[in-house]
């Protein structure tokens, strides 16, 4: 591959995951004409996400309700991500239902799977007034407390055309997979797991502001490399759940 | 109405002004972004709070100066720092298996590399491997095709130290990518003989 290709390559990803049709416009109008000029700084970021949360959950809601219940969210990971072997989907596992809210902050066990070598669970994050908060210090404990390693995990926030899904603010869908180490869990039997983790709100950073004597050279002039600490959000937990699963065959 | 004249409004408090700017860039900056931090959603986020950023502080810009590289520089530099901190949270492992996953599979033989679809797919789990500062900087010379002198420019820092790691993330690419191309070099990938590639950037 070449420069070129490479080059080619990137427009053509970019051409699939963020339409041409794009326009931030008019929520960029509707926070600037929500709030008079001169009055923005000093706001928390957290304010501003749930300005914005406001503004696209009125148009969201209904496609990602719907979305949501024609086809799981989890269910369509597993799909995407995982094709070979989690084809069907979240009907291999089993419907966990289990919830727990700390603040503003709901995590839900949706569905977990266990065959022989890999545990797979899939939950929601939900805050409650739009702010996004991450998964944080996962971690999967059999009956006897042994920690199971962490393979891998995959999630949507947002929008997802690949997916098909829109997520209203503040809500996450994730697939943590595990290797299943837990001791005296044959194939047919029940696995007794717990599962611990933490949320952290996600702040996003802003842009660093201009240099003073230097008014040209904006957020981050030439010549200089401004470093902020990153602003840290929010952390709640833990989040802790408990429950048994059925091992199944290897897909 | 240009850029300039749109500048000039937008010092005076006319965020028609902004509307331009805004739809002008809004696509490339938060498909810029989107490479870095590996979301939409939180690209859109970041662009748009660059954007309400650069309102704020449009009294500041010199307006001689040509908007878009700066304000695409903002956005890369946000994204950046967005992207390491969503990576601290959240390792993108899922990634990591997708890739070995994608290179794994016995569909991708040489004859099937015309299949855009799966080079693109496992473009998008080697870019994942590297760190959000490699990312940047592989955005800002092959997505928004800066040269090394302007990105050395940009970042205060010397030309040297950007090839450098230019250089890093190329072998790193490549490493990561070869069983898609055997082991043949990778002609764009070569380092200092590279061919100086100036893709055309809207400004």
């Amino acid at each position: 591959m070449n420069a070129q290709q490479f080059a080619r390559t990137l427009d053509e990803l970019e051409a699939e995951r963020v339409p041409a049709s794009l326009d931030l416009w008019p929520r960029l109008r509707a926070r600037i004409t929500a709030q008079p000029r001169g009055a923005r700084p000093g706001r928390s970021l957290a304010v501003t996400r749930l300005g914005w949360a406001a503004l696209a959950v009125v148009g969201l809601l209904l496609l990602s309700t719907t979305a949501y219940a024609t086809m799981p969210t989890i269910g369509r990971l597993l799909r995407l991500f995982e094709p070979q072997t989690m084809g069907q989907g979240e009907s291999l596992g089993q419907q966990l239902n289990l919830s727990q809210t700390i603040g503003d902050v709901t995590v839900a066990m949706e569905w977990a799977y266990a065959d022989a070598e890999h545990i797979r669970i899939g939950y929601t994050v939900r805050s409650h007034d739009g702010r996004r908060f991450d998964p944080l210090n996962i971690s999967l404990a059999d009956a006897t407390g042994a920690l199971l390693p962490f393979t891998m995990g995959y999630g949507v926030v947002g929008e997802s055309e690949r997916l098909g899904v829109a997520l209203p603010p503040g809500e996450s869908s994730y697939v943590q997979v595990f290797a299943n180490e837990a001791r005296g869990a044959a194939i047919g039997e029940d696995l007794r797991l717990r599962l611990e983790m933490e949320a952290e709100e996600l702040v996003l950073p802003t842009p660093a502001p201009a240099a003073t004597g230097d008014p040209a050279a904006g957020p981050a002039g030439p010549g200089s490399e401004r470093l902020q600490p990153l602003p840290v959000g929010e952390r709640l937990g833990p989040f802790t759940f408990e429950f048994s699963i059925p091992v199944v065959s290897s897909q | 109405m240009d850029e300039r004249e749109a500048v000039a409004r937008l010092k005076r408090g006319d965020i028609g002004g902004l509307e331009v700017l805004a739809r002008t860039y809004q696509l490339r900056a938060t498909r810029a972004a989107d490479l870095i931090v590996r979301d939409r959603s939180l690209a859109e986020d970041v662009v748009a709070e660059t954007l309400l950023h650069i309102y704020e502080r449009i009294a500041q810009f010199d307006a001689g100066r040509p908007f878009g590289p700066w304000f695409l520089r903002c956005v890369v530099n946000a994204a950046r720092e967005a992207a390491t901190q969503r990576e601290r949270h959240v390792p993108l492992s899922g990634e990591q298996g997708d890739l070995e996953q994608v290179l794994a599979s016995q569909a991708l033989g040489p004859e099937i590399l015309a299949e855009r679809a799966e080079l693109r797919t496992a473009v998008w789990a080697a870019l994942g491997r590297l760190s959000p500062a490699e990312r940047a900087a592989v955005v800002q010379r092959y997505y928004l095709g800066l040269s090394e002198q302007e990105m050395a420019a940009e970042a205060g820092c010397s030309p040297g130290t950007i090839k450098w790691r230019l250089h890093q993330a190329r072998e790193r690419l490549r490493h990561w990518l070869r069983p898609l191309w055997g082991t043949a070099p990778a002609a764009g990938f070569a380092g200092p003989q590279e061919i100086e590639i100036r893709r055309e950037v809207r400004l």
